[in-house]
């Protein structure tokens, strides 16, 4: 029955049918978390992914509603809902029947890099260490009767959701497995356009495609967010979508379909259509929209919806990864905070490590003794890593950390 | 028979050719292939052709440039950090010499848009081994200290904000001299912006070691607040909260982030930092 119910999913998961035959199929011993479509209704996967985007992007926007910067708080929101949608369609992971040809063979043997020797060296030595692959060859999985995949991009270069581009992206998305999950990834990803948002918004007349009537434009705003930093890795290309010579006109094109696309969800027949949402979601979506339009002062609808909705469950594998820190996790959900002391002086960083590189110092140093307040836990590595607010705010090394 | 037997010769004679044909065809089809692929190789950098033969068959290597191990386990483990760290040192002073002479070679793929000139796949590997060595520094090894500061100084020049920041972690670690500290500022303007805030928090303590290095330093920081680049200003913005400032310097900042009045955004962020640090410092009065 599953089958069948998939079956009829996997029909409707892409708007771009070409994008049915963008996947890599994963081994079933990675450990994925976030939605995965067709294990769920459309409209749940939908819900979960919509709450995903707004959770990160609310963090990265947090500036913006402290300072009162309506404008930036809904461009940024609106452009993080777009991005998603243009790159992968919100599809990160899907779960399909095993019918003959669902696993791509020139997907997962990587044949579809033969051009990219560089990005398939990186895949190979990532993907498909011998004996424990996390792309394993098609044949390697014809007694399963459910494939899970991951979306790729047309050349297999850019994966999942965000379509993070294998190669460029090794060291800080591919090797701290970040795109397991779907969260850390919509993370990734904001964070390249944050970057590109705030180098063109803090220095917009470096920027003359922003303006329209001698005021920021909201969809030039987030358009050249996208084109500079996201698509192009270059803050001095975010123009470019006003040549319509240049060489990605093409995909400033797209990206223009889709931005127009994510502002015409106002209309329900289109979000139903496109973007199916629970009423409660759907309802937020377009409050968003229109907020946007006006950039009114009304940020509280987001954080109100994070705040009373519940989050999603997580499955029963990822429960047992977190037995761990399960003290101090229920201590910070049930108080906000778990007291903790230094064993030893610990510099104070302003950021978790992005990968495997150390975040910046603060400046601030916590001698051997001294209590700490952690409202936050990083457990990407075999030692956590913890968010502390006080006697100041920033990241410690949970190695020399004894929870109270 | 006899018709059979020519029979016989003349298919396989026919069978002969056409399998010869398929095979010339064949090696013909696989030499092309291995043509375009010795052309692919040549046409694009070799992967980290530019780290050397001598660092890809040390026995350090694997491990380096073993991204899923995070450098604090990969100091856990390693038997000898003196080999470690002067391999580290080594491989940070090669990528630092041929990113800033040309980018280490590396150029963006034709058929595709991203290339992030201040994040290649050589800066991953500068970054890598200075945080090794900023590792050791947090595990309490002191055989970082091999990297000397005036190689330190040549990293800053590398546009990156990791690579820039655990750069300026190590140069103050060991202690500064006033020379140094001097040159540090001097190039504390050309940071990359998301460099810049944390630049300052970090140069603070070396700051406190006497009056003349923290003249220096809180007159840099104030010219700093004038530079043109709002980005570069809003993150010192930022990092205010971890710089300690007397009254007096505060209200020197927020005289100097005046310039950004006309750019409305950046002036709330200004702002809104000032302002949790003292109440009553009103950057309207100040900026009419």
């Amino acid at each position: 029955m599953k089958v069948w119910i998939l079956a009829l999913f996997s029909l409707s998961v892409f708007a771009n049918p070409l994008m049915d035959k963008q996947n890599f199929t994963l081994s079933r011993d990675l450990v994925v978390r976030g939605p995965i479509y067709n294990d769920i209704t459309p409209t749940q996967y939908h819900q979960e992914v919509f709450r995903i985007i707004l959770e990160e992007a609310q963090v990265m926007a947090q500036e913006y509603i402290e300072t009162q910067d309506h404008f930036a708080y809904w461009t940024f929101m609106m452009g993080a809902l777009v991005i998603p949608y243009h790159e992968g369609r919100n599809t990160h992971f899907r779960e399909i029947e095993n019918y003959s040809g669902a696993c791509r063979k020139k997907s997962n043997n990587g044949s579809i890099l033969k051009n990219r020797p560089e990005t398939k060296k990186i895949f190979n030595s990532f993907f498909k260490i011998k004996g424990a692959e996390l792309i394993p060859d098609c044949k390697e999985m014809v007694s399963d009767n459910l494939l899970l995949q991951i979306l790729h991009g047309h050349d297999g270069t850019d994966i999942g959701i965000m379509q993070i581009n294998i190669r460029w992206h090794e060291k800080n998305y591919i090797s701290t497995n970040s795109f397991s999950d779907v969260s850390e990834s919509v993370r990734y990803g904001l964070g390249l356009y944050k970057k590109g948002f705030e180098g063109l918004y803090r220095n917009p007349k470096n920027f003359p495609c922003l303006y329209q009537h001698k005021k920021i434009n909201q969809k030039r705003l987030i358009h050249a967010a996208w084109a500079g930093t996201y698509n192009s890795g270059n803050l001095a290309a975010s123009c470019r979508f006003t040549q319509p010579s240049n060489k990605w006109a093409g995909n400033d094109e797209k990206f223009n379909q889709s931005l127009n696309t994510i502002y015409s969800m106002i209309s329900k027949k289109i979000m139903n259509k496109l973007y199916p949402l629970p009423p409660l979601e759907a309802k937020l979506f377009k409050k968003i929209i229109s907020n946007s339009l006006i950039a009114t002062q009304n940020e509280t609808i987001v954080a109100d919806y994070l705040k009373n909705v519940p989050t999603f469950t997580p499955d029963d594998d990822v429960k047992s990864e977190k037995e761990l820190l399960t003290r101090l996790n229920e201590k910070i959900h049930a108080i906000g905070a778990a007291m903790a002391t230094t064993s030893q002086k610990i510099n104070v960083r302003s950021e978790a490590p992005k990968g495997s590189t150390l975040g910046p110092l603060t400046g601030h140093v916590l001698e051997t003794g001294t209590e700490i307040m952690i409202n936050d836990v990083y457990e990407k590595e075999k030692t956590p890593w913890f968010h502390i607010t006080a006697p100041f705010e920033g990241w410690v090394h949970g190695q020399h950390v004894e929870i109270e | 028979m006899f018709n059979l037997r020519n029979q016989f010769f003349l298919i396989m004679s026919l069978v002969m050719i056409f399998t010869g044909r398929e095979l010339l065809r064949n090696s013909h089809v696989k030499s092309t292939n291995q043509k375009k692929a010795i052309l692919l190789e040549v046409s694009r950098p070799r992967k980290y052709s530019y780290v050397g033969k001598d660092i890809k068959i040390n026995k350090k290597w694997d491990d380096f440039r073993n991204y899923k191990l995070p450098t604090i386990e990969l100091i856990e483990t390693s038997k000898d950090l003196s080999n470690m760290a002067r391999f580290s040192r080594h491989v940070a002073k090669r990528i630092t010499a041929c990113l800033t002479k040309n980018l280490c070679e590396q150029i963006p793929d034709k058929d595709s848009p991203y290339f992030d000139y201040h994040h290649t796949e050589a800066h991953d590997l500068l970054e890598r081994a200075l945080s090794i060595l900023v590792s050791m520094k947090e595990s309490g090894h002191d055989e970082y200290k091999l990297i000397t500061q005036r190689e330190l100084l040549d990293i800053l020049k590398v546009n990156n904000e990791s690579v820039q920041s655990l750069a300026i972690e190590l140069l103050t670690a060991k202690g500064i001299s006033d020379d140094f500290f001097e040159m540090i500022l001097g190039q504390i303007n050309d940071l990359h912006p998301d460099a810049i805030g944390s630049a300052y928090a970090i140069l603070q303590e070396s700051s406190q070691l006497s009056n003349v290095m923290r003249d220096k330093y809180l007159l840099s920081l104030k010219k700093s607040f004038k530079l043109n680049d709002g980005l570069k200003v809003v993150n010192l913005a930022r990092a205010l909260k971890n710089i300690q400032l007397e009254k007096d310097d505060l209200l020197d900042i927020a005289r100097a982030s005046c310039t950004q009045k006309s750019i409305e955004q950046n002036y709330r962020v200004i702002k809104f930092y000032l302002q949790s640090l003292d109440d009553k410092l009103f950057l309207d009065k100040i900026c009419t």
